[in-house]
Protein backbone atom coordinates (compact mmCIF):
# COMPACT_ATOMS: atom_id res chain seq x y z
CA UNK A 1 0.00 0.00 0.00
CA UNK A 2 0.94 3.60 -0.40
CA UNK A 3 3.28 5.17 2.09
CA UNK A 4 3.44 8.88 2.26
CA UNK A 5 7.15 8.98 1.76
CA UNK A 6 8.29 12.28 0.30
CA UNK A 7 11.40 10.80 -1.25
CA UNK A 8 9.33 8.25 -3.07
CA UNK A 9 6.88 10.89 -4.08
CA UNK A 10 9.57 13.21 -5.37
CA UNK A 11 10.85 10.43 -7.56
CA UNK A 12 7.49 9.29 -8.78
CA UNK A 13 6.68 9.73 -12.41
CA UNK A 14 2.94 9.30 -12.32
CA UNK A 15 2.30 13.01 -12.02
CA UNK A 16 0.10 14.12 -14.88
CA UNK A 17 -0.78 17.64 -15.74
CA UNK A 18 -1.83 19.76 -18.71
CA UNK A 19 1.77 20.39 -19.72
CA UNK A 20 1.97 16.77 -20.80
CA UNK A 21 0.46 18.22 -23.97
CA UNK A 22 2.34 20.48 -26.34
CA UNK A 23 1.44 24.19 -26.37
CA UNK A 24 -1.59 25.32 -28.33
CA UNK A 25 0.58 26.38 -31.25
CA UNK A 26 1.32 22.69 -31.85
CA UNK A 27 -1.86 20.99 -30.67
CA UNK A 28 -4.62 23.60 -30.36
CA UNK A 29 -6.87 23.23 -27.36
CA UNK A 30 -5.52 20.04 -25.83
CA UNK A 31 -3.66 21.62 -22.96
CA UNK A 32 -6.64 23.83 -22.22
CA UNK A 33 -8.97 20.86 -22.43
CA UNK A 34 -6.92 18.86 -19.97
CA UNK A 35 -6.86 21.86 -17.68
CA UNK A 36 -10.61 22.40 -17.96
CA UNK A 37 -11.29 18.87 -16.77
CA UNK A 38 -9.21 19.35 -13.63
CA UNK A 39 -10.29 20.46 -10.18
CA UNK A 40 -8.65 23.76 -9.25
CA UNK A 41 -8.04 22.52 -5.71
CA UNK A 42 -6.36 19.15 -6.16
CA UNK A 43 -5.31 19.64 -9.83
CA UNK A 44 -6.51 16.13 -10.64
CA UNK A 45 -9.17 15.18 -13.15
CA UNK A 46 -12.50 15.73 -11.40
CA UNK A 47 -13.64 13.03 -8.99
CA UNK A 48 -17.36 13.20 -8.22
CA UNK A 49 -17.64 16.76 -9.54
CA UNK A 50 -20.12 19.10 -7.89
CA UNK A 51 -21.16 22.63 -8.80
CA UNK A 52 -21.50 25.37 -6.19
CA UNK A 53 -24.18 28.04 -6.43
CA UNK A 54 -21.68 30.39 -8.09
CA UNK A 55 -21.23 27.84 -10.89
CA UNK A 56 -17.66 26.81 -10.08
CA UNK A 57 -16.98 23.12 -10.11
CA UNK A 58 -14.77 21.02 -7.77
CA UNK A 59 -14.38 17.44 -6.66
CA UNK A 60 -17.00 16.79 -4.05
CA UNK A 61 -14.42 15.85 -1.44
CA UNK A 62 -12.20 18.86 -2.23
CA UNK A 63 -15.20 21.18 -1.93
CA UNK A 64 -16.24 19.56 1.34
CA UNK A 65 -12.76 19.94 2.76
CA UNK A 66 -12.68 23.57 1.73
CA UNK A 67 -16.12 24.43 3.07
CA UNK A 68 -15.23 23.07 6.46
CA UNK A 69 -12.53 25.76 6.52
CA UNK A 70 -14.62 28.56 5.14
CA UNK A 71 -18.17 28.58 3.69
CA UNK A 72 -17.20 30.20 0.40
CA UNK A 73 -16.12 29.24 -3.09
CA UNK A 74 -12.30 29.20 -3.16
CA UNK A 75 -12.30 30.73 -6.64
CA UNK A 76 -14.74 33.63 -6.35
CA UNK A 77 -15.49 33.73 -2.60
CA UNK A 78 -19.23 33.68 -3.15
CA UNK A 79 -21.09 32.02 -0.34
CA UNK A 80 -21.33 28.24 -0.65
CA UNK A 81 -22.76 25.37 1.34
CA UNK A 82 -22.68 21.62 1.09
CA UNK A 83 -26.46 21.55 1.19
CA UNK A 84 -26.60 23.41 -2.12
CA UNK A 85 -24.12 21.23 -4.03
CA UNK A 86 -25.39 20.10 -7.40
CA UNK A 87 -23.88 16.95 -8.82
CA UNK A 88 -22.41 17.32 -12.29
CA UNK A 89 -22.84 14.06 -14.19
CA UNK A 90 -22.05 15.75 -17.51
CA UNK A 91 -18.61 16.73 -16.28
CA UNK A 92 -18.14 13.29 -14.81
CA UNK A 93 -18.94 11.72 -18.15
CA UNK A 94 -16.50 13.98 -19.94
CA UNK A 95 -13.76 13.11 -17.44
CA UNK A 96 -14.43 9.40 -17.75
CA UNK A 97 -14.11 9.61 -21.52
CA UNK A 98 -11.00 11.79 -21.28
CA UNK A 99 -9.31 9.32 -18.94
CA UNK A 100 -9.72 6.74 -21.68
CA UNK A 101 -8.68 9.05 -24.46
CA UNK A 102 -5.79 10.82 -22.75
CA UNK A 103 -3.03 8.19 -23.04
CA UNK A 104 -4.11 7.51 -26.57
CA UNK A 105 -4.07 11.15 -27.59
CA UNK A 106 -0.63 11.57 -26.06
CA UNK A 107 0.62 8.61 -28.01
CA UNK A 108 -0.81 9.86 -31.26
CA UNK A 109 0.84 13.22 -30.71
CA UNK A 110 4.17 11.53 -30.04
CA UNK A 111 3.74 9.54 -33.15
CA UNK A 112 2.81 12.48 -35.30
CA UNK A 113 5.81 14.42 -34.06
CA UNK A 114 8.08 11.43 -34.64
CA UNK A 115 6.78 11.10 -38.13
CA UNK A 116 7.11 14.72 -38.92
CA UNK A 117 10.75 14.66 -37.91
CA UNK A 118 11.59 11.41 -39.70
CA UNK A 119 9.38 11.72 -42.76
CA UNK A 120 11.95 13.57 -44.77
CA UNK A 121 14.82 11.12 -44.13
CA UNK A 122 13.25 7.76 -44.79
CA UNK A 123 10.02 5.90 -44.67
CA UNK A 124 10.84 3.65 -41.75
CA UNK A 125 7.88 2.71 -39.64
CA UNK A 126 7.39 4.57 -36.42
CA UNK A 127 8.83 2.83 -33.41
CA UNK A 128 6.99 1.42 -30.44
CA UNK A 129 3.47 1.71 -31.80
CA UNK A 130 1.11 -0.83 -33.16
CA UNK A 131 0.81 -0.25 -36.90
CA UNK A 132 -2.96 -0.09 -37.00
CA UNK A 133 -3.32 2.61 -34.43
CA UNK A 134 -5.22 5.50 -35.93
CA UNK A 135 -3.01 8.47 -36.55
CA UNK A 136 -3.47 11.99 -37.70
CA UNK A 137 -4.22 11.28 -41.32
CA UNK A 138 -2.08 13.95 -42.91
CA UNK A 139 1.08 12.73 -41.27
CA UNK A 140 0.58 9.03 -41.72
CA UNK A 141 1.85 8.33 -45.21
CA UNK A 142 5.36 7.13 -44.37
CA UNK A 143 4.12 4.17 -42.37
CA UNK A 144 1.69 2.68 -44.86
CA UNK A 145 4.23 0.22 -46.06
CA UNK A 146 4.73 -1.32 -42.66
CA UNK A 147 1.36 -2.91 -42.93
CA UNK A 148 -0.02 -5.78 -45.02
CA UNK A 149 -2.27 -5.39 -48.02
CA UNK A 150 -5.38 -5.87 -45.99
CA UNK A 151 -4.86 -2.57 -44.31
CA UNK A 152 -7.84 -0.40 -45.08
CA UNK A 153 -5.56 2.59 -44.72
CA UNK A 154 -5.13 5.32 -42.22
CA UNK A 155 -8.28 7.19 -43.03
CA UNK A 156 -10.22 4.50 -41.23
CA UNK A 157 -8.88 5.38 -37.87
CA UNK A 158 -10.00 8.90 -37.74
CA UNK A 159 -13.52 8.68 -38.96
CA UNK A 160 -14.24 5.00 -38.71
CA UNK A 161 -16.43 3.43 -36.08
CA UNK A 162 -13.84 1.33 -34.30
CA UNK A 163 -13.01 3.64 -31.46
CA UNK A 164 -12.07 0.64 -29.37
CA UNK A 165 -8.84 -0.26 -31.03
CA UNK A 166 -6.66 2.14 -29.09
CA UNK A 167 -8.13 1.03 -25.79
CA UNK A 168 -7.46 -2.60 -26.40
CA UNK A 169 -3.99 -1.61 -27.25
CA UNK A 170 -3.43 0.24 -24.00
CA UNK A 171 -4.85 -2.54 -21.92
CA UNK A 172 -2.54 -5.05 -23.49
CA UNK A 173 0.35 -2.89 -22.50
CA UNK A 174 -0.58 -2.43 -18.89
CA UNK A 175 -2.39 -5.58 -17.90
CA UNK A 176 -0.23 -8.28 -19.36
CA UNK A 177 1.08 -9.51 -16.04
CA UNK A 178 -1.98 -9.46 -13.88
CA UNK A 179 -2.88 -13.07 -14.42
CA UNK A 180 -0.21 -14.68 -12.31
CA UNK A 181 -1.79 -13.73 -9.01
CA UNK A 182 -5.27 -15.07 -9.13
CA UNK A 183 -6.30 -17.22 -6.26
CA UNK A 184 -5.95 -15.07 -3.15
CA UNK A 185 -4.88 -11.71 -1.85
CA UNK A 186 -3.67 -10.50 1.48
CA UNK A 187 -6.35 -8.35 3.08
CA UNK A 188 -4.89 -4.87 3.54
CA UNK A 189 -6.88 -4.41 6.74
CA UNK A 190 -6.40 -7.62 8.73
CA UNK A 191 -3.57 -9.19 6.76
CA UNK A 192 -5.28 -12.53 6.36
CA UNK A 193 -5.28 -14.39 3.11
CA UNK A 194 -8.62 -14.14 1.33
CA UNK A 195 -9.82 -15.60 -1.97
CA UNK A 196 -9.84 -12.84 -4.51
CA UNK A 197 -13.45 -13.47 -5.38
CA UNK A 198 -14.41 -12.99 -1.77
CA UNK A 199 -12.28 -10.04 -0.76
CA UNK A 200 -15.00 -7.45 -1.16
CA UNK A 201 -17.41 -9.52 0.86
CA UNK A 202 -14.65 -10.02 3.41
CA UNK A 203 -14.07 -6.30 3.76
CA UNK A 204 -17.78 -5.61 3.87
CA UNK A 205 -18.07 -7.87 6.90
CA UNK A 206 -15.19 -6.02 8.59
CA UNK A 207 -12.86 -8.96 8.15
CA UNK A 208 -15.09 -11.38 9.98
CA UNK A 209 -15.67 -13.86 7.17
CA UNK A 210 -14.12 -15.55 4.18
CA UNK A 211 -10.49 -15.58 5.23
CA UNK A 212 -8.46 -18.66 4.33
CA UNK A 213 -6.78 -20.64 7.05
CA UNK A 214 -3.93 -21.16 4.69
CA UNK A 215 -1.03 -23.25 5.86
CA UNK A 216 1.72 -20.69 6.00
CA UNK A 217 2.56 -18.08 3.43
CA UNK A 218 0.85 -18.07 0.13
CA UNK A 219 3.50 -18.45 -2.47
CA UNK A 220 1.76 -16.27 -4.99
CA UNK A 221 1.49 -13.23 -2.74
CA UNK A 222 4.46 -11.32 -4.01
CA UNK A 223 4.21 -7.59 -3.48
CA UNK A 224 3.70 -6.72 -7.08
CA UNK A 225 1.23 -9.50 -7.56
CA UNK A 226 -0.73 -8.11 -4.65
CA UNK A 227 -0.77 -4.68 -6.10
CA UNK A 228 -1.95 -5.91 -9.45
CA UNK A 229 -4.62 -7.99 -7.85
CA UNK A 230 -5.84 -4.98 -5.94
CA UNK A 231 -5.84 -2.62 -8.81
CA UNK A 232 -7.61 -5.19 -10.93
CA UNK A 233 -10.18 -5.63 -8.24
CA UNK A 234 -10.76 -1.95 -7.71
CA UNK A 235 -10.51 -0.83 -11.30
CA UNK A 236 -12.80 -3.53 -12.54
CA UNK A 237 -15.42 -2.39 -10.17
CA UNK A 238 -15.02 1.26 -10.89
CA UNK A 239 -15.59 0.82 -14.56
CA UNK A 240 -18.89 -0.79 -13.73
CA UNK A 241 -17.99 -4.24 -15.00
CA UNK A 242 -18.45 -5.94 -11.65
CA UNK A 243 -21.63 -7.90 -11.81
CA UNK A 244 -21.15 -9.20 -8.30
CA UNK A 245 -21.78 -5.86 -6.75
CA UNK A 246 -24.53 -6.37 -4.23
CA UNK A 247 -27.60 -4.38 -5.21
CA UNK A 248 -28.48 -3.96 -1.58
CA UNK A 249 -25.35 -1.96 -0.91
CA UNK A 250 -26.06 0.49 -3.69
CA UNK A 251 -29.61 1.00 -2.61
CA UNK A 252 -28.77 1.30 1.04
CA UNK A 253 -26.52 4.27 0.39
CA UNK A 254 -28.07 7.56 1.35
CA UNK A 255 -26.18 10.56 2.65
CA UNK A 256 -25.11 10.53 6.27
CA UNK A 257 -26.52 13.43 8.27
CA UNK A 258 -24.13 16.01 9.59
CA UNK A 259 -23.70 15.78 13.34
CA UNK A 260 -23.59 18.85 15.55
CA UNK A 261 -20.73 17.75 17.71
CA UNK A 262 -20.92 20.65 20.13
CA UNK A 263 -24.10 19.29 21.66
CA UNK A 264 -22.91 15.68 21.69
CA UNK A 265 -21.16 13.96 24.56
CA UNK A 266 -18.05 11.87 23.88
CA UNK A 267 -20.10 8.73 24.40
CA UNK A 268 -22.62 9.80 21.77
CA UNK A 269 -19.88 10.49 19.25
CA UNK A 270 -18.43 7.06 19.95
CA UNK A 271 -21.86 5.60 19.29
CA UNK A 272 -22.02 7.40 15.97
CA UNK A 273 -18.64 5.95 15.03
CA UNK A 274 -19.56 2.48 16.21
CA UNK A 275 -22.72 2.62 14.12
CA UNK A 276 -20.47 3.06 11.10
CA UNK A 277 -18.07 0.32 12.22
CA UNK A 278 -15.33 2.86 12.80
CA UNK A 279 -12.76 2.95 15.54
CA UNK A 280 -13.83 4.61 18.78
CA UNK A 281 -10.30 5.14 20.05
CA UNK A 282 -8.76 8.50 20.77
CA UNK A 283 -9.70 11.77 22.43
CA UNK A 284 -12.68 13.92 21.64
CA UNK A 285 -11.05 15.92 18.85
CA UNK A 286 -9.84 12.73 17.19
CA UNK A 287 -13.30 11.21 17.43
CA UNK A 288 -14.85 14.28 15.86
CA UNK A 289 -12.40 14.57 13.02
CA UNK A 290 -12.69 10.85 12.32
CA UNK A 291 -16.46 11.09 12.09
CA UNK A 292 -16.33 14.29 10.00
CA UNK A 293 -13.92 12.65 7.64
CA UNK A 294 -16.06 9.58 7.25
CA UNK A 295 -19.18 11.63 6.57
CA UNK A 296 -17.29 13.64 3.94
CA UNK A 297 -15.85 10.54 2.24
CA UNK A 298 -19.15 8.73 2.34
CA UNK A 299 -21.27 11.58 1.05
CA UNK A 300 -18.75 12.63 -1.57
CA UNK A 301 -18.89 9.10 -2.93
CA UNK A 302 -22.64 9.50 -3.36
CA UNK A 303 -22.00 12.49 -5.60
CA UNK A 304 -20.68 10.09 -8.23
CA UNK A 305 -23.10 8.52 -10.61
CA UNK A 306 -24.12 5.09 -9.26
CA UNK A 307 -22.03 3.08 -11.70
CA UNK A 308 -18.86 4.89 -10.63
CA UNK A 309 -19.39 4.74 -6.88
CA UNK A 310 -16.78 3.11 -4.74
CA UNK A 311 -17.70 0.28 -2.46
CA UNK A 312 -17.87 0.66 1.26
CA UNK A 313 -14.77 -1.51 1.48
CA UNK A 314 -12.80 0.96 -0.59
CA UNK A 315 -13.96 3.87 1.49
CA UNK A 316 -12.85 2.03 4.60
CA UNK A 317 -9.44 1.57 3.05
CA UNK A 318 -9.21 5.27 2.30
CA UNK A 319 -10.27 6.01 5.83
CA UNK A 320 -7.54 3.77 7.12
CA UNK A 321 -4.93 5.48 4.99
CA UNK A 322 -6.11 8.84 6.22
CA UNK A 323 -5.72 7.72 9.83
CA UNK A 324 -2.21 6.51 9.10
CA UNK A 325 -1.25 9.81 7.50
CA UNK A 326 -2.57 11.68 10.47
CA UNK A 327 -0.74 9.50 12.90
CA UNK A 328 2.46 9.90 10.93
CA UNK A 329 2.27 13.68 10.81
CA UNK A 330 1.53 13.87 14.53
CA UNK A 331 4.37 11.61 15.46
CA UNK A 332 6.85 13.26 13.18
CA UNK A 333 6.78 17.00 13.72
CA UNK A 334 9.12 18.78 11.43
CA UNK A 335 12.34 19.97 12.93
CA UNK A 336 14.16 22.45 10.80
CA UNK A 337 17.86 22.37 10.56
CA UNK A 338 18.58 25.91 9.57
CA UNK A 339 22.33 25.34 9.79
CA UNK A 340 22.16 22.67 7.17
CA UNK A 341 20.18 24.89 4.87
CA UNK A 342 22.59 27.76 5.38
CA UNK A 343 25.61 25.68 4.57
CA UNK A 344 23.95 24.23 1.52
CA UNK A 345 23.06 27.64 0.24
CA UNK A 346 26.10 29.66 1.10
CA UNK A 347 27.49 29.56 -2.41
CA UNK A 348 24.15 30.16 -4.00
CA UNK A 349 23.49 33.05 -1.70
CA UNK A 350 26.78 34.71 -2.47
CA UNK A 351 26.17 34.27 -6.15
CA UNK A 352 22.81 35.96 -5.83
CA UNK A 353 24.22 38.87 -3.92
CA UNK A 354 26.94 39.17 -6.52
CA UNK A 355 24.43 39.21 -9.29
CA UNK A 356 22.17 41.68 -7.59
CA UNK A 357 25.10 44.05 -7.15
CA UNK A 358 26.54 43.33 -10.56
CA UNK A 359 23.63 44.36 -12.70
CA UNK A 360 21.56 47.05 -11.13
CA UNK A 361 17.97 46.83 -12.25
CA UNK A 362 17.71 46.60 -15.98
CA UNK A 363 14.79 44.26 -15.73
CA UNK A 364 11.50 45.51 -14.47
CA UNK A 365 9.84 43.48 -11.77
CA UNK A 366 7.47 40.93 -13.17
CA UNK A 367 3.92 41.98 -12.52
CA UNK A 368 1.44 39.73 -14.25
CA UNK A 369 -2.24 40.57 -13.86
CA UNK A 370 -2.82 37.83 -11.38
CA UNK A 371 -0.08 38.93 -9.08
CA UNK A 372 -1.10 42.55 -9.29
CA UNK A 373 -4.52 41.75 -8.00
CA UNK A 374 -3.02 39.52 -5.36
CA UNK A 375 -0.71 42.19 -4.16
CA UNK A 376 -3.65 44.45 -3.56
CA UNK A 377 -4.65 41.98 -0.96
CA UNK A 378 -1.39 42.06 0.90
CA UNK A 379 -2.44 44.56 3.43
CA UNK A 380 -1.19 46.48 6.38
CA UNK A 381 -1.96 45.15 9.74
CA UNK A 382 -2.69 45.51 13.37
CA UNK A 383 -1.72 42.89 15.84
CA UNK A 384 -4.06 41.08 18.05
CA UNK A 385 -1.37 39.00 19.64
CA UNK A 386 -0.74 35.32 19.27
CA UNK A 387 -3.67 32.98 18.95
CA UNK A 388 -3.83 30.09 21.35
CA UNK A 389 -0.44 31.00 22.72
CA UNK A 390 -1.44 29.62 26.08
CA UNK A 391 0.29 26.33 26.70
CA UNK A 392 2.18 26.52 23.46
CA UNK A 393 5.09 24.18 23.79
CA UNK A 394 7.83 26.77 23.14
CA UNK A 395 8.34 25.15 19.79
CA UNK A 396 11.76 25.79 18.37
CA UNK A 397 10.37 26.00 14.88
CA UNK A 398 8.29 22.92 14.97
CA UNK A 399 5.54 22.22 12.58
CA UNK A 400 2.93 19.94 13.95
CA UNK A 401 -0.28 18.87 12.39
CA UNK A 402 -2.35 20.90 14.80
CA UNK A 403 -1.46 24.50 14.31
CA UNK A 404 -4.46 25.58 16.32
CA UNK A 405 -3.31 23.44 19.25
CA UNK B 1 -1.02 15.25 3.81
CA UNK B 2 -3.21 12.87 1.94
CA UNK B 3 -2.01 11.27 -1.26
CA UNK B 4 -3.98 13.55 -3.54
CA UNK B 5 -2.72 16.73 -1.97
CA UNK B 6 0.88 15.50 -1.75
CA UNK B 7 0.61 14.95 -5.46
CA UNK B 8 -0.61 18.45 -5.93
CA UNK B 9 2.35 19.86 -4.02
CA UNK B 10 4.71 17.68 -5.96
CA UNK B 11 3.18 19.11 -9.14
CA UNK B 12 3.82 22.61 -7.89
CA UNK B 13 7.42 21.70 -7.23
CA UNK B 14 7.82 20.15 -10.65
CA UNK B 15 6.35 23.21 -12.29
CA UNK B 16 8.67 25.51 -10.37
CA UNK B 17 11.68 23.41 -11.34
CA UNK B 18 10.67 23.45 -14.98
CA UNK B 19 10.12 27.19 -14.93
CA UNK B 20 13.46 27.79 -13.26
CA UNK B 21 15.18 25.94 -16.04
CA UNK B 22 13.55 28.17 -18.64
CA UNK B 23 14.50 31.85 -18.48
CA UNK B 24 11.48 32.90 -20.53
CA UNK B 25 9.08 31.47 -17.97
CA UNK B 26 10.94 32.15 -14.77
CA UNK B 27 9.53 34.70 -12.37
CA UNK B 28 12.44 37.10 -12.36
CA UNK B 29 14.01 37.50 -8.95
CA UNK B 30 12.42 34.41 -7.40
CA UNK B 31 14.48 31.29 -7.06
CA UNK B 32 13.95 27.97 -5.38
CA UNK B 33 16.92 27.31 -3.12
CA UNK B 34 15.95 24.09 -1.48
CA UNK B 35 13.07 21.63 -1.49
CA UNK B 36 14.21 18.28 -0.18
CA UNK B 37 10.77 17.15 0.79
CA UNK B 38 7.19 18.28 0.89
CA UNK B 39 7.45 19.90 4.30
CA UNK B 40 9.72 22.86 3.92
CA UNK B 41 11.02 24.86 0.98
CA UNK B 42 13.33 27.86 0.76
CA UNK B 43 13.28 30.57 -1.87
CA UNK B 44 15.40 33.60 -2.51
CA UNK B 45 13.57 36.77 -3.39
CA UNK B 46 14.88 39.98 -4.81
CA UNK B 47 13.16 42.92 -6.41
CA UNK B 48 14.59 43.60 -9.83
CA UNK B 49 14.43 47.09 -11.24
CA UNK B 50 14.00 50.29 -9.32
CA UNK B 51 12.81 49.82 -5.78
CA UNK B 52 13.77 50.55 -2.21
CA UNK B 53 15.26 47.06 -2.04
CA UNK B 54 17.69 47.33 -4.90
CA UNK B 55 20.61 44.94 -4.48
CA UNK B 56 19.04 43.21 -1.51
CA UNK B 57 18.36 39.47 -1.47
CA UNK B 58 15.98 37.87 1.00
CA UNK B 59 15.26 34.28 1.84
CA UNK B 60 11.76 32.98 2.31
CA UNK B 61 10.96 29.87 4.32
CA UNK B 62 7.75 28.05 3.42
CA UNK B 63 6.46 25.31 5.71
CA UNK B 64 3.53 23.13 4.78
CA UNK B 65 0.73 22.11 7.02
CA UNK B 66 -0.47 18.52 6.63
CA UNK B 67 -3.73 20.10 5.61
CA UNK B 68 -2.24 22.03 2.73
CA UNK B 69 -3.76 23.33 0.47
CA UNK B 70 -6.80 23.88 2.67
CA UNK B 71 -4.61 25.54 5.24
CA UNK B 72 -2.09 28.09 4.00
CA UNK B 73 1.60 27.33 4.39
CA UNK B 74 3.54 29.14 7.13
CA UNK B 75 5.69 31.68 5.31
CA UNK B 76 8.35 33.92 6.80
CA UNK B 77 11.61 35.59 5.93
CA UNK B 78 14.74 33.84 7.13
CA UNK B 79 16.70 35.69 9.81
CA UNK B 80 20.32 34.62 10.14
CA UNK B 81 23.83 36.04 10.12
CA UNK B 82 23.82 36.07 6.37
CA UNK B 83 20.29 37.03 5.45
CA UNK B 84 18.06 39.58 7.08
CA UNK B 85 14.40 40.21 6.51
CA UNK B 86 13.50 43.36 4.55
CA UNK B 87 12.69 46.52 6.44
CA UNK B 88 9.07 46.89 5.46
CA UNK B 89 5.89 48.03 7.24
CA UNK B 90 4.46 44.52 6.97
CA UNK B 91 7.55 42.56 7.92
CA UNK B 92 8.63 42.09 11.52
CA UNK B 93 12.26 41.79 12.44
CA UNK B 94 11.74 38.13 13.35
CA UNK B 95 10.81 37.49 9.72
CA UNK B 96 7.06 37.24 10.21
CA UNK B 97 4.98 38.74 7.45
CA UNK B 98 1.60 40.36 7.70
CA UNK B 99 -0.08 39.62 4.37
CA UNK B 100 -3.67 38.60 4.00
CA UNK B 101 -2.84 36.01 1.34
CA UNK B 102 -1.11 34.06 4.11
CA UNK B 103 -4.21 34.21 6.27
CA UNK B 104 -7.79 35.17 5.53
CA UNK B 105 -7.32 35.51 1.79
CA UNK B 106 -5.54 32.21 1.28
CA UNK B 107 -7.41 29.96 -1.13
CA UNK B 108 -6.59 26.34 -1.98
CA UNK B 109 -6.66 27.36 -5.63
CA UNK B 110 -3.56 29.51 -5.06
CA UNK B 111 -0.01 28.20 -5.05
CA UNK B 112 3.34 28.69 -3.40
CA UNK B 113 4.52 30.65 -6.43
CA UNK B 114 1.52 32.97 -6.10
CA UNK B 115 2.65 33.69 -2.55
CA UNK B 116 6.21 34.41 -3.63
CA UNK B 117 5.06 36.77 -6.37
CA UNK B 118 2.69 38.54 -4.00
CA UNK B 119 5.43 39.07 -1.46
CA UNK B 120 7.80 40.24 -4.14
CA UNK B 121 5.32 42.83 -5.35
CA UNK B 122 4.61 43.84 -1.78
CA UNK B 123 8.28 44.79 -1.59
CA UNK B 124 8.36 46.33 -5.05
CA UNK B 125 5.49 48.70 -4.26
CA UNK B 126 6.86 49.83 -0.90
CA UNK B 127 7.16 53.63 -0.59
CA UNK B 128 8.95 53.89 2.68
CA UNK B 129 11.30 51.56 4.50
CA UNK B 130 10.07 51.35 8.04
CA UNK B 131 9.34 48.71 10.61
CA UNK B 132 5.78 47.79 11.47
CA UNK B 133 4.24 49.62 14.35
CA UNK B 134 4.75 47.72 17.56
CA UNK B 135 7.52 45.61 16.12
CA UNK B 136 9.46 45.24 19.35
CA UNK B 137 6.43 44.20 21.38
CA UNK B 138 5.42 41.72 18.77
CA UNK B 139 8.82 40.17 18.35
CA UNK B 140 9.20 39.78 22.11
CA UNK B 141 5.99 37.79 22.43
CA UNK B 142 5.53 36.25 19.00
CA UNK B 143 5.09 32.52 18.60
CA UNK B 144 7.68 30.81 16.45
CA UNK B 145 5.09 29.83 13.94
CA UNK B 146 3.60 32.96 12.37
CA UNK B 147 0.40 31.08 11.73
CA UNK B 148 -0.29 31.26 15.44
CA UNK B 149 -0.54 35.02 15.16
CA UNK B 150 -3.87 36.50 14.28
CA UNK B 151 -3.09 39.47 12.09
CA UNK B 152 -5.75 42.03 11.31
CA UNK B 153 -5.56 43.38 7.77
CA UNK B 154 -6.52 46.77 6.45
CA UNK B 155 -6.64 47.95 2.90
CA UNK B 156 -3.27 49.11 1.86
CA UNK B 157 -3.35 52.88 1.84
CA UNK B 158 0.37 53.46 2.20
ZN1 LIG C 1 -10.31 18.03 -6.47
ZN1 LIG D 1 -17.18 30.39 -7.35
ZN1 LIG E 1 -9.47 -8.30 6.30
Amino acid sequence: MWKNDPKELLNSTDIQDPTDFPPSSTTPGLRALDNALRCKICQELYEAPVVLTCGHCFCSLCARNQLSEKPACPTCWKEAAISSFRVNPAMEEAVTAWKDARPFVLRVIDEAIDLRTTASESSRPAKRHKPDTPVLSNSVSPRKQSRGHDNPGPSRGRDGPDGNTPNDDVEQDTCSNTNNSKSSVECPVCGKSVPMTKINAHLDTNCKHYSILSGGKNASSSKSGQKDAWSKLLDGKRSGKDKERPEAEVEAMSPLPKASYTVLKDKQIRDLLAAQDLSTAGDRSQLISRHERWVALYNANLDRSPALRKRLAELRLEMRRWEEDRRASRKDPLKIDITEYRRANKAEFERLVQRARGKPGQESPRAPDSSASLSDRAASCDLRGPVGASGSETDTILVTSDVEG
Amino acid sequence: MSVVYSRRLKKELQEIQIEQADPTKRAAGIQLLQADDLKIWFFSIEVLGESLYKNEVFHLMVRFDPEYPFKSPAVQFVVSDKVKPPVHPHVYTNGHICASILGDDWSPTLSVMAICITIQSMLASCKKKELPEGNDDYVRTAPDNPKKTRFVYHDDTV
